[in-house]
């Protein structure tokens, strides 16, 4: 078997985003056809672009969306006739944008009655009408794979309706005539479906303080030490996937950041893994409501300000030439020439890029007032982000996550280029608490995509929570260097850094060694950030402009 | 800054075809004396519409492409030196207010508060142009006159949007990129053979679909009848298409290398 270069995958790995509408990843398959769990389309060797195309058509048209028809999906003649009957469709539905040749291929099949949804094409396969047998470039599906993925990405409310479709698409399954022959991915789908998120919160519920394991840089073992005695079983799930979150967490690119080891002083070299990901914002999810909040208007529009040309001044450090032509011109016409021909530079130009980094890790989840303190971070994030948006400042906001230093994750709410609109703001909303708190992998990438899409001299990052670093081999003094390196790595490269935490309960030793070299803001009132808000943000951005030589180069 | 000459543009119809009621709306707001201002995203067509307008109402078109360096008196007129004395110079909105005539600021956020606020009395019922410069001379608009502005609203590199008053004044007419058989249309006319387009705009329609990250924008028409033109000079479609369309998306290597393999698939068999 051919292994597919890395290189091809990941160019295909367009063409099936595109197709289908949502990411997708294509990787090689073990056996030599073609097929999809519905995450990643896995190609056979000897297939090529027009497989990606049927394969993401399918997902992208919601082929493998219903559970309750893929269950009953049992025999190898149903499947294969249910599959082409769903290419017939999905390449009805995208024909304005599928590939010529591909469109061309499915209309010599002939099936001239198109279904015109999942079931209909179910009914179809399993009644006696002639169809004519499918190309085998089109690929295979496998349901039991489906939903054995898609149990492992529930999410945990949905868990115990997901325990009982597995476990009677199992029944079923045995007499399935699912040609399997990667067994490793049924593997993977056994035994997935703990509550993890559960798990987790309750676990940083249980312990915050976080002093109790001085094992920073250590993987693992703290972790089980900490639950195994009550949870038993579930812990060997969890760690199988922490061990290889990589895969199961996909994203169009990978970003590896160096982690700073204290103890020996030295940088751990491509150490984390950072992966930019789009929030799923479920359908009816309202986006996050926006408070109007005139004083803290007020307050932020006098931040990040820049140089400007005031013409037509009484005075000022240059002659305004327009203005002189025309007192020139006056004083020749003999009429009152007006005397204002000075042009000055004031400070009055909106010149900042401001990057939110909301912490939407499970530690934010644990107080139940109120709808806790991630509800109350979110709302000041979304005030910040649309204000300064609002000033005509360029500002971007993601949350952050991690399960290991693999697996650290951004979710693109609003990216530089996007405005903070109604779709933004679901995004702000879908996000939900989960995972840990491997800040200073989060920072670092918050710097570069500052530095790199900001485009401004004045950069802040704004870290929304905690400030907690806490993550799987990453806690205590381990963590609180590196996360205090993060940052004034940051301020050196003329990026401003600064923390609002809301009603955060973090130690203040914690505080001092991760966040003593820049300006942490306490708040126990978000109504009162108008107040507080600007002697930090503002040191924020003196700090990186006096210590900063690389931003500041153009001015 | 261009103005067209009225004999110029008579000379051949300017190619466009409607993709909704946007010429009736502009022929509406034309005849009511109203400002029109056009949204959609770039390369969709906006500048060929005014174009096309000006010629079914057989009025000179005079163009401003708007920047940031732009103040009123480019708009307006200037005083010149001429032989030591001063001589008064109308600008393309003068000209367009005195003589009749469509007046097109293309990209209109991209100019400069005073240049905008300029506009103002001529947006409303007054009509009226109020030179300061030239000692507060006050021209009434001719009733050929109208004024057209376009206006992208997704562009935010420029961190700053029309103010509400000055949008208040106008009437909008959004429009998108055309369905896929009047793309097609569009492009066939433009010169590029039947499959070709066919390939083009079912191309752009799958890199419209937004769901590739990472791009600084969508293939536009405007991309499309470029990649059409290539291939009517000798270049292949993969060619044209990663000239035209992939190369200006992105700076990315991966994922240009990703849309040159999309492209690959979509070539006209």
């Amino acid at each position: 078997m051919r292994e597919l270069e890395g290189d091809k995958r990941s160019h295909l790995r367009v063409l099936a985003t595109a197709i289908a509408g949502r990411t997708l990843e294509v990787d090689s398959a073990d056996s030599d056809t073609s097929w999809t769990d519905g995450q990643t389309i896995y190609l056979a060797a000897d297939d090529g672009p027009h497989t990606v195309v049927i394969q993401a058509a399918l997902v992208g048209v919601g082929c493998f969306a219903t559970m309750g028809v893929l269950k009953t999906l049992g025999r190898l003649r149903t499947q294969r006739r249910y599959m082409l009957l769903e290419v017939v469709r999905a390449l009805h539905v995208y024909r304005g944008i599928a590939p010529p040749a591909v469109v061309r291929a499915v209309d010599n099949l002939q099936i001239a009655d198109i279904p015109d949804s999942q079931s209909h094409s179910l009914h179809r396969a399993k009644g006696s009408e002639a169809l004519p047998e499918m190309p085998s470039w089109f690929g295979t599906i496998k349901p039991t794979q489906v939903l054995a993925h898609s149990l492992r990405h529930k999410p945990p409310a949905a868990d115990a309706q997901a325990k009982g479709e597995r476990s009677s698409s199992k029944d079923e399954g045995s007499d399935s005539a699912e040609d399997d022959t990667s067994e490793k991915q049924k593997n993977d789908g056994a035994g997935m479906s703990n509550p993890l998120a559960n798990l987790l919160r309750w676990m940083l519920g249980s312990s915050r303080s976080g002093t109790t394991f001085s094992t920073g840089g250590v993987e693992l073992p703290g972790v089980v030490g900490r639950v195994s005695a009550r949870t038993g079983t579930q812990i060997h799930t969890q760690i199988n996937r922490s061990e290889e979150p990589a895969s199961e967490e996909p994203s169009f690119k990978q970003h590896s950041y160096p982690e700073w080891d204290s103890r020996c002083g030295v940088f751990r070299p491509h150490w984390c893994s950072v992966f930019e990901r789009n929030v799923d914002v479920p359908t009816g999810t309202q986006p996050v409501e926006l408070r109007r909040d005139e004083r803290l208007r007020r307050a932020l529009a006098t931040l990040g300000l820049a140089y400007e040309r005031h013409r037509r001044q009484p005075y000022g450090d240059g002659i305004d030439v327009t203005a002189l032509v025309d007192y020139a011109v006056d004083r020749t016409l003999g009429s009152a020439a007006d005397t204002r021909v000075y042009e000055m530079r004031r400070r009055t130009a909106r010149d900042l890029s401001a990057l939110v980094l909301l912490d939407a890790s499970g530690s934010t989840a644990k107080e139940a007032d109120e709808g806790g303190v991630f509800e109350a971070q979110r709302r000041v994030a979304a005030g910040l982000v649309s204000i300064l948006d609002d000033l005509g400042d360029r500002v971007a906001a993601y949350g952050f996550r991690s399960w290991g230093r693999h697996n650290v994750q951004l979710l693109k709410i609003k990216e530089f280029g996007e405005v903070f609109d109604a779709g933004a703001r679901r995004k702000m909303s879908a996000l939900s608490p989960g995972g840990f708190t491997r800040l200073g992998a989060a920072i670092r990438h918050g710097t570069q995509t500052l530095k790199h899409q900001g485009g401004t001299d004045n950069r802040l990052l704004i870290v929304v929570g905690d400030g907690f670093p806490f993550d799987d081999g990453y806690e205590s003094d381990y963590a609180q260097d590196d996360v205090s390196k993060a940052l004034s790595e940051a301020v050196e490269s003329g990026v401003g850094c600064v923390c609002v935490a809301v009603n955060s309960d973090t130690d203040e030793v914690v505080l001092a060694r991760a966040w003593g070299g820049v300006p942490y803001l306490r708040l126990t009132d978000t109504n009162e950030l108008h107040r507080v808000v600007m002697p930090v943000f503002r040191g924020g951005l003196h700090q990186a402009a006096s210590m900063g030589r690389d931003g500041r180069q153009r001015q | 800054m261009s103005a067209a000459p009225l004999s110029e543009a008579k000379s051949n119809t300017p190619f466009y075809i409607a993709t909704g009621r946007e010429v009736e709306a502009f022929q509406a707001a034309y005849n009511s004396c109203l400002p029109v201002m056009l949204q959609g995203p770039t390369g969709c067509g906006k500048t060929r519409l005014v174009e096309y307008m000006a010629h079914r109402f057989g009025v000179p078109l005079y163009t401003v492409s708007c920047h940031e360096d732009m103040t009123a008196s480019d708009l307006l007129g200037r005083y010149v030196l001429v032989d030591g004395n001063t001589e008064w110079v109308d600008g393309p909105l003068t000209k367009a207010v005195r003589d009749g005539g469509i007046c097109y600021l293309d990209e209109i956020v991209e100019a400069r508060q005073d240049a905008t606020v300029a506009i103002h009395s001529l947006t409303d019922h007054r009509r009226e142009l109020f030179l300061e410069r030239k000692g507060g001379e006050v021209l009434r608009a001719s009733k050929d006159f109208s004024l057209v502005v376009s206006y992208n609203p997704g562009y935010q590199s420029v961190l700053k949007d029309l103010k509400t008053s000055t949008r208040q004044r106008m009437v909008a007419i959004e429009l998108g990129f055309p369905e896929p058989d009047i793309e097609e249309k569009i492009l066939i006319e433009s010169g590029v053979e039947a499959d070709s387009a066919v390939a083009l705009v079912r191309l752009g329609a799958v890199i419209r679909r937004g769901s590739i990250t990472g791009l600084r924008e969508v293939a536009s028409t405007r991309t499309l009848i470029a990649a059409g033109k290539l291939m009517a000079h000798g270049l292949s479609f993969k060619e044209a298409a990663t000239l035209a369309i992939a190369g200006p998306l992105t700076d990315d290597i991966e994922l240009r290398a990703g849309l040159e393999a999309l492209i690959d698939t979509y070539q006209p068999a």
